[in-house]
């Protein structure tokens, strides 16, 4: 980052707590408290497990990406590269795309139990459709030279996987990872918040429920420096990745 | 000996069938450079595909040293008309990636390519990506890439299209003295009638779709840079310009 960019950033930050500030003093309620309160209770230690809680957050949205990204990306360049294939899928594709997959909640937690992996089903579910569409439009979009030019030079199928559809997609797949990690938050919050005891969806509704605000804005807070984090980790796997890309 | 007989090739499309090629037949001694030359759109390019084994004919057959060229494209490089280099790989890499399909890796193949990036005056972009050369750049690298794997044909799709003239001559010039130095057989398809004499042993002239050889124009002053100032240079070029003109017809420009 420049030192403009760090500038920039500090100054939004600051009017942006400066701002919730003002509006827990002018509400005056127990319902929102101020910036300095929340962090307070963050570091307040651990009595009510707010770690933990993190912890099973990031472990169930790293393992829904991880699972999404393994199985979605191989799929959406196989699909792109066939399209005698892909014109059997599709249908199926965009018949199942625009369902809310957070509706299916509970029929998920029916089927795969109150665990850990009804959850990360879910968030997985949601994120497998993004980078899928992705990766598959991004191959279709692939100039037909490109094909001709790798296998002018000897390439067998595998290889033109590995050194012309994955490459060409992969800043498409960044950019759709990006875009799903926001609604992959936003998921988790909503799958934590039913039939479980861990996780930061499950904290805020439990703090909510006993009127403990600043331990509800704490949870928030933590929801939203997880996202921002992965947010920032792919921006740095997509820097070094995709180095011709600036 | 490349020898191509009777070749046809048609395109299917949804409901139709486009005829590209029509009958084309001739035969390149080894180590000679042939031009093909015709209007847009007149199977050139298909041509070459076909040659390069990534299209099948529909009949007729390509013969490279007695196979076809599916069978041993290891000997056969293709550089085409947008220079076909993978924005994602530096210049070194893109020039290694021949090598590494077919099992060369590691100091060989990283000596190779540098002893290629050297000698076509490019060795100082090798950790450059294509984005960030130029068309003339990149076409070196585009042929560093191809001779790297040291090709017994080399077949060319407008290579030189997209320079500007200055650097469009140097280029040929540069292609000449590889070829000499070489004597691989190059067969390289162009608009442009100066090129296809300066770098054409002999000439294929094309007709319009669907593409059939007109005349196959004999042009033994071809292979001293000199060449390019000779008088028998300049009727060599308006000999062909005729050709083209009084058979492509009204359409022709």
């Amino acid at each position: 980052m420049t030192a403009k960019a760090m500038a920039v950033t500090a100054i939004t930050l600051a009017v942006a707590l400066a701002a919730w500030e003002l509006l827990s003093l002018l509400l005056h309620a127990p319902t929102l408290p101020g910036p300095w309160a929340v962090f307070g209770e963050m570091a307040a230690g651990d009595q009510e497990g707010l770690l933990l809680h993190l912890l099973a957050s990031t472990r169930r949205v790293l393992a829904s990406l991880a699972i999404s990204l393994v199985t979605a990306v191989p799929l959406g360049l196989y699909l792109g590269r066939n399209p005698g294939v892909d014109a059997w899928g599709a249908p199926f594709l965009y018949l199942t795309y625009p369902i809310p997959k957070i509706v299916l909640l509970p029929i998920v937690l029916t089927l795969l139990g109150l665990s850990d992996a009804s959850r990360i089903f879910l968030v997985t579910l949601t994120v497998f459709y993004q980078i899928l569409v992705t990766t598959r439009d991004a191959v279709r979009a692939l100039p037909a030279a490109a094909i001709y030019s790798v296998q002018s030079l000897g390439a067998r199928e595998r290889q033109i996987y590995r050194h012309v559809l994955f490459p060409f997609a992969l800043p498409k797949i960044f950019t759709a990872l990006r875009i799903s990690v926001g609604t992959a938050i936003a998921v988790l919050f909503f799958a934590e918040s039913f039939a479980t005891n861990s996780g930061l969806g499950y904290l805020i509704m439990d703090a909510w429920g006993r009127a403990d605000y600043e331990l509800m804005f704490a949870a928030v807070a933590a929801l939203s420096l997880l996202g921002l984090a992965l947010y920032l980790v792919i921006q740095l796997l997509e820097r070094s990745l995709c180095k011709w890309q600036r | 000996m490349l020898k191509v007989e009777k070749l046809v090739f048609e395109y299917r499309t949804p409901g139709r069938r486009v005829s590209a090629l029509e009958g084309v037949g001739f035969t390149i001694p080894d180590g000679e450079a042939w031009a093909a030359i015709g209007p847009s759109g007149c199977g050139k390019s298909t041509l070459l595909y076909l040659m390069a084994g990534l299209l099948e004919p529909t009949s007729g057959r390509i013969l490279f040293h007695g196979n076809r060229p599916g069978e041993r494209a290891r000997e056969i490089a293709l550089i085409l008309q947008s220079y076909g280099l993978f924005p994602w790989k530096t210049v070194r890499q893109n020039v290694m990636l021949g090598l590494q399909l077919r099992g060369i890796h590691g100091r060989e193949g990283l000596a190779r390519a540098r002893r290629i990036l050297a000698e076509l005056d490019i060795a100082d972009l090798e950790d450059a990506y294509p984005e960030e050369l130029s068309g003339g750049q990149k076409q070196r690298v585009a042929i560093a890439r191809s001779l790297v794997t040291e090709p017994s044909l080399l077949l060319m799709d407008e290579p030189f299209s997209a320079l500007d003239a200055l650097t469009r001559e140097r280029m040929q010039n540069l292609l000449l003295d590889l070829w000499r130095q070489r004597r691989m057989t190059v067969l390289l398809v162009t608009h442009n009638i100066e090129e296809a004499v300066f770098l054409g042993r002999r000439v294929l002239v094309f007709s319009e779709r669907p593409g059939r050889i007109l005349e196959i124009v004999d042009n033994p002053g071809m292979g001293d840079p000199a060449y390019r100032a000779s008088n028998q240079f300049y009727e060599k070029a308006v000999y062909i310009r005729q050709k083209l003109f009084s058979f492509t017809g009204v359409g022709a420009r």
